[in-house]
């Protein structure tokens, strides 16, 4: 997935996933691979077979679909927030799904990459569109809206 | 005036087109509120008829104040789609 990238920045891997509130086991940003702060963001989530949420999905060990477009949207919420240079910065809610496609469950083992984009933000709003690839294959793809907080 | 009517009816069709309202142009009053105890709409419609706006008729709304002004009531959205044509 990074060789379609079409902006660099250098990674802010640690300083960039503190901007979501959660933790442990809904955290579902490993890392952020490249991130223009509020437009776009490529990050990557490892999935592991000892995650408290896996093996809740329709097969033993795999990342169940509803996380899919929980990271896409935690990912999102990371590109949202980081224009943000206050102390507190905000932190991103889903306020909606305006479509998503999952196609598979990601299995242990396995690396999540998930792209979004802004497309539009009015106020707290923001609308992103993204995809979840493994490898090159798309495992899943669709518009959500975020609104910060 | 006619000007003003088809606008009105331009603004009302984009209404319900893009949030999918099951209603038809003639039951959206021009006066009455679009959003809360008016029309019933919500942030994220905001948001819907921001980008069509700006789709549709070239015209922005930058921020949330100038939302408030501008989605009062399908009357004055269409007084801030005539003030900002072609700008």
């Amino acid at each position: 997935m990074p060789d379609d990238h079409s902006w660099s920045k250098p990674p802010r891997s640690r300083a960039a996933r503190n901007l979501l509130p959660h933790g442990f086991p809904f955290l579902l940003v490993d890392r952020v691979v490249e991130l223009d702060p509020g437009r776009q963001i490529v990050a990557l989530k490892r999935v592991s077979a000892g995650e408290e949420l896996s093996g809740r999905g329709a097969f033993p060990h795999s990342f169940s679909f509803s996380l899919i477009a929980e990271a896409m949207a935690q990912a999102a919420s990371i590109a949202a927030a980081s224009v943000s240079e206050g102390e507190a910065p905000p932190s991103g809610a889903y306020a909606a799904i305006k479509e998503m496609r999952i196609l598979r469950e990601p299995r242990a083992g396995e690396e999540l990459w998930l792209k979004m984009k802004l497309l539009h933000q009015f106020g707290r709003l923001f609308e992103f569109r993204g995809e979840a690839k493994i490898g090159g294959e798309l495992v899943g793809e669709g518009e959500l809206i975020l609104r910060l907080s | 005036m006619a000007d003003d009517k088809v606008l009105k009816e331009q603004i009302k069709d984009l209404i319900i087109r893009r949030l999918r309202l099951e209603i038809s142009p003639n039951e959206i009053d021009d006066n009455a509120a679009l959003f809360e105890d008016g029309l019933g709409l919500d942030s994220i419609d905001a948001l819907e008829l921001v980008v069509g706006l700006e789709q549709e008729f070239g015209i922005s709304i930058p921020d949330e104040d100038v939302g408030k002004e501008a989605f009062a009531s399908v009357e004055a959205l269409c007084s801030y789609v005539e003030r900002h044509k072609g700008k």
